[in-house]
């Protein structure tokens, strides 16, 4: 199920003394079991994207194709899309509403109108992926429970309706190291395992780095970089724009500047480790 | 639920922007008592255009549609109620519901007063920066601080919700988008789904609200903040001849108007 934008741009409070840019012209397209990175500076426009993935946003001009449908050609055609492409937004678990964890992922799937035997089945199952023991948290109050828990009852609301698309707007900020992994093996399993779909906004590349298939770099709303993540990690451009490179990208790159010839483009610490004896020897 | 929203303020460098917030608030005090005051179409007229021609004078005629959106529906259930249920020579039968003549001037009368109370205090909050418009506040009450009113404290309370307006209509836009996200229809017509809806809206809503008061008034007391103690601006408010002058020609025509309405 390939999502494909086309030409997207979007301005913000339109005819208004506050117009503002959100998009520009932005054209890719993502395809089946790619797990994308999208990095960017803040307020390039990298929610604005995300909202675009599942018609929260219209676009101005241009369209987004979902399995080269138009999800704004219909309504059942936006519903549809919404089901299958799941979106976890920036601090989801300030939107957390329900007076019980159970309640609070079930709110997906009663509203697309499963039955609650389906519904308590579809609960069990994004509670077992994000790693909350059904029996022991379902009954308890969300607001009672530590922030890497409520992210990841956040995380399994989106889950619970099985979207085949996931996006997620910088779902590691603000949790400790361990939430951070733990929330990366989630999605890791989803990518792997599952075949889903992963789309992740970050600011920090390096605990994604060697798992993504791309990385799309925006700025200013328009998409200034799109490709293998090692090619675009490795690009000048980004370290320019003050944005997250892997410590072994910073390395290779501090060699070079000292005359060191370092080939390749090593990505990861096990590489630039080898790079690094290969030129000592 | 992007852009202008009520409460908000428009930056600006018009002769409206220019005056001082006390100026304006006198101002549209004393409008907003004019208002009741208004009798018969050509008035109203008057008044419409008055307030059309402030609008394109501050330069924020692009925001007036916008903040009138919100109190569109209270004037027109306004318009209707009154138009069904005043009695009088009915001039449309609708057969349930009969459309009398005096409903429909009663309905036009109050949902243009109402139209006109919400551009006309909004003028104010469009042409004024929060902080001028405390200032002004926290100076018009001061001559009651004798008296035990907490002049500082009420003007803060009014800049923290001005500040706040914007946020929490972002907020709300957040939310609602995440709960749309998980297949909400904030639109459907079937009354428990959309009671369940802004359920989903409103808890969050709070929380949110009570976590920012909590952080707002940490942050407050950790620069010093006390209730009751005396306060010196950065920027001294001063009134200007032009701000004597607007008062002077507005006070006339007020005068002129109530004197020409009721006295002659
Ligand atoms: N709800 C909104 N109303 C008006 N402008 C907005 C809104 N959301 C974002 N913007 C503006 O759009 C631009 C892109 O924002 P965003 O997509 O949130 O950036 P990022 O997520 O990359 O930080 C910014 O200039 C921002 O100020
Ligand atoms: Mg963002």
């Amino acid at each position: 199920m390939p999502i494909e934008f086309r030409n997207i741009s979007y301005t913000y409070s339109k005819k208004t003394p506050f117009a503002r840019k959100g998009l520009t012209n932005v054209s890719l397209t993502v395809n089946d079991g790619e797990w994308v990175a999208v990095m960017g500076p803040t307020g390039s426009g990298k929610s604005t994207l995300l909202q675009h993935l599942n018609g929260l946003l219209k676009p101005d001009l241009g369209e987004v194709l979902l399995d080269h449908v138009n999800i704004h050609s219909s309504s059942a055609a936006l519903r549809e899309t919404r089901q299958k492409v799941g979106l976890v937004f920036q601090y989801p678990e300030h939107q957390l509403f329900g007076s019980t964890v159970y309640e609070e992922i079930a709110y997906g799937p009663e509203n697309y109108g499963y039955a609650a035997s389906d519904v308590e089945q579809r609960v069990k199952t994004a509670m077992e992926t994000v790693g909350l023991d059904y029996l022991k948290y379902k009954d308890r109050h969300p607001y009672e429970l530590s922030g890497g828990e409520k992210r990841r009852i956040a995380l399994a609301g989106v889950l619970a309706t099985d979207p085949q698309i996931i996006a997620l707007d910088e779902p590691t900020a603000g949790l400790d190291p361990s939430g951070r992994q733990k929330l990366v093996e989630t999605i890791t399993q989803l990518n792997r395992d599952y075949g889903k779909t992963v789309i992740w906004v970050t600011h920090e590349i390096t605990e994604i780095a060697a798992l993504v298939n791309r990385v799309l770099v925006i700025k200013d709303g328009q998409v200034v970089l799109d490709g293998a993540a090692r090619e675009v990690l490795n690009n000048h451009l980004m370290t320019q724009l003050g944005l997250d490179v892997p410590v072994a990208v910073e390395i290779s790159h501090h060699m070079r500047r000292k005359g060191k010839a370092v080939e390749g483009q090593p990505l990861t610490i096990e590489e630039i480790k080898k790079e690094i004896v290969r030129l000592v020897r | 639920m992007e852009g202008i929203v009520l409460g908000q303020y428009v930056p600006g460098n018009s002769f409206l922007h220019k005056l001082d917030p006390r100026t304006k608030l006198i101002m549209s005090a004393v409008l907003l008592w004019v208002i009741f005051l208004l009798e018969g179409p050509l008035e109203y007229t008057g008044f419409g255009l008055f307030i059309v021609f402030l609008y394109l004078l501050a330069g924020v005629s692009g925001s007036f549609l916008k903040i009138l959106r919100p109190g569109l529906y209270l004037v027109l259930i306004t318009l209707i109620i009154n138009m069904i249920f005043t009695p009088g020579r009915v001039v449309l039968d609708l057969g349930l519901a009969d459309i009398t003549r005096e409903g429909l001037i009663q309905g036009l009368t109050m949902g243009f007063r109402l139209v006109f109370l919400i551009s006309m205090s909004s003028l104010v909050t469009l042409t004024t920066s929060p902080v001028r418009m405390t200032d002004g506040l926290e100076l018009l009450l001061k001559p009651f601080k004798k008296i035990g009113v907490p002049a500082s404290e009420l003007a803060m309370m009014m800049n923290i919700a001005l500040r706040f307006i914007p946020t929490f209509w972002e907020e709300t836009d957040k939310i609602r988008k995440a709960q749309i996200a998980r297949g909400a229809d904030f639109d459907s017509w079937n009354l428990g789904r959309r009671i369940k809806y802004i359920t989903a809206l409103l808890v969050p809503l709070f929380v949110s609200a009570f976590r920012k008061a909590d952080e707002l008034s940490m942050a407050m007391e950790a620069r010093g903040y006390t209730v009751g103690m005396e306060r010196t601006s950065l920027h001294e408010l001063k009134m200007n001849p032009r701000d004597y002058l607007v008062l002077t020609v507005f006070f006339i025509s007020v005068a002129a108007f109530v004197i020409n309405k009721y006295f002659i």
